[in-house]
């Protein structure tokens, strides 16, 4: 079934926020000084990866 | 399709940018700033891309999928607030007894008002005593015993400036959701205040969605005025799901039989809401004509960007409310001024409404009977520009029209509804002005 357009419009920027978000989570798991904060950030990673895989799915 | 292209291309720049982030970004953030950053990278996600998205797709697969991102976005927001707030770096604001026992009013009243509903769904015909010779309406039983005269008074639903918790967000309203304020009363008891001057200005531009409106029977008092602030923060993720945002406006009604005593000098209305209000079904002043100034409703929306879904299914922009005037029995005070500027400009579609039902802001003015007071200015200056559909008013004053009467003074009543109007259920009880330009009749 064809995207509707809306449909489109939040996966597009949904994928977009996603990735982001990612690179963000990525620089900061480098930086903060709290190991809680790391672990809770690449815990985060993951599940923003996994974001990213599944909107995108339905793009192709 | 392009929007592929645009996908695989993102997909493939996270996985390089990712790989390519070695983390010295020479950034002096703090954990806490990383963490406050996170989660409003969290919330905005949620809040303007999976909940409307959820509440866009078509395709149940997709809707699915934008469910589950935005639960786990939900779970892993609560998560960077529990860390913060552990810290003492994300304090949630106690509210104040004041807040509480206005919350408490709202219960109950609402209580009521349902109470009412399912007790009292009579639908018979008001009519007592000669002053309520044409209308005909529903009856409420139950909340038309009793008799609470008594100013309200304003009632402020100060929105969240900052950021929630999402766990705070589902099946609450954000950003000040104002309570009913309905008159209890019954056929007697006057208002006895004398507000000198009631100015509201800078109103709503919020959202709001009413489902049902129930408002108690007569209330013969102003009820003053009713502010639902926005929220002018990113909220939690959850807002736009089943909530109202920014505000969501109630019903402000007064009806009665009983004296209106008191001497407002003047009461200022200006720049009303601009939005859209969708109204399901309002169920106000059945058969009764309220006799007081109902006051004001605020229902002020958020500042920010909202998710398109808000705009379906839910009203953007401030639902107005109903200001319901009308004069019957004795209507003993002297109302030097009243000023009604600026009034809703959006469109607004009624289901049904009954009684006197308008969606946009109405004001009207009901007399019959003795109304004795001196109105010695009434302006109700530009007034619904926008569309308004009605369902069908039935019985009461329907319509978009409005109806002064007044013994003395002057009553204006300049530049009325401009706006298109469908009108289909036309004046009830044949005593209504349905036309927009308002009918006028002084003695």
């Amino acid at each position: 079934m064809p995207l509707t357009q809306l449909e489109t419009w939040y996966l597009n920027e949904a994928i977009k926020g996603e990735t982001l978000l990612c690179q963000k989570l990525a620089a900061y798991a480098n930086q903060v000084q709290d190991e809680t904060l790391r672990g809770l950030i690449q815990n985060l990673q993951k599940t923003c990866l996994r974001h990213v895989e599944i909107l995108a799915s339905y793009a192709e | 399709m392009n929007g592929a292209a645009e996908f695989t291309v993102a997909r493939r720049g996270v996985s390089q940018d990712l790989s390519q982030m070695t983390g010295s970004s020479g950034s002096n953030l703090s954990d806490k700033d990383i963490a406050m950053d996170i989660l409003t990278s969290k919330k905005h996600l949620a809040n303007y891309y999976y909940a409307p998205a959820i509440l866009e797709s078509s395709q149940e697969s997709i809707r699915s999928a934008f469910q589950r991102v935005h639960s786990e976005a939900q779970e892993e927001a609560k998560e960077i607030f529990n860390y913060l707030n552990m810290r003492g770096w994300y304090n949630v604001r106690q509210a104040d007894e004041q807040s509480v026992n206005e919350l408490r009013n709202t219960a109950m009243q609402s209580r009521q008002a349902i109470q009412g509903l399912s007790q009292g769904m009579g639908q018979g015909t008001l009519m007592s005593g000669g002053n309520f010779g044409q209308t005909t309406g529903m009856g409420f039983g139950s909340t038309l015993s009793g008799s609470q005269s008594h100013w309200t008074g304003t009632q402020y639903g100060e929105g969240q400036t900052g950021m929630g918790p999402s766990s705070l967000s589902q099946g609450v309203s954000y950003g000040g959701q104002p309570s009913h304020m309905m008159g209890q009363s019954g056929m007697s008891g006057g208002y006895q205040g004398v507000p000198q001057q009631v100015n509201l200005p800078s109103w709503t531009r919020g959202t709001g969605l009413q489902g049902q409106q129930m408002s108690a029977q007569s209330g013969q008092h102003w009820t003053g005025t009713q502010y639902g602030e926005g929220q002018t923060g990113m909220g939690p993720s959850s807002l736009s799901q089943g909530v109202s945002y920014g505000g969501q406006p109630s019903f402000m009604t007064g009806g009665g039989f009983g004296g209106y005593q008191a001497v407002p000098q003047q009461v200022s209305l200006p720049s009303w809401t601009r939005g859209a209000g969708t109204q399901g079904q309002q169920l106000s002043n059945q058969g009764f004509s309220s006799q007081g100034w109902t006051g004001t409703q605020y229902g002020e929306g958020s500042s920010g960007m909202g998710p398109s879904s808000l705009s379906q299914g839910m009203s953007f922009g401030g639902q107005s409310a109903l200001a319901h005037s009308g004069f019957s029995g004795g209507y003993q005070g002297v109302p030097q001024q009243v000023n009604l500027p600026s009034w809703t400009r959006g469109t607004g579609i009624s289901g049904g409404q009954q009684g006197f039902g308008n969606q946009g802001s109405s004001v009207f003015g009901a007399p019959s009977g003795g109304y004795q007071g001196i109105p010695q200015q009434i302006n109700l200056p530009s007034w619904t520009q926008g569309a308004g559909i009605q369902g069908s008013p039935q019985g009461g004053f329907g319509g978009q029209g409005t109806y002064f009467q007044s013994t003395s003074g002057e009553v204006n009543l300049p530049s009325w509804a401009y706006g298109t109007v469908s009108q289909s259920g036309g004046q009830g009880g044949g005593m209504g002005f349905g036309n927009p330009g308002a009918g006028r009749q002084s003695q």
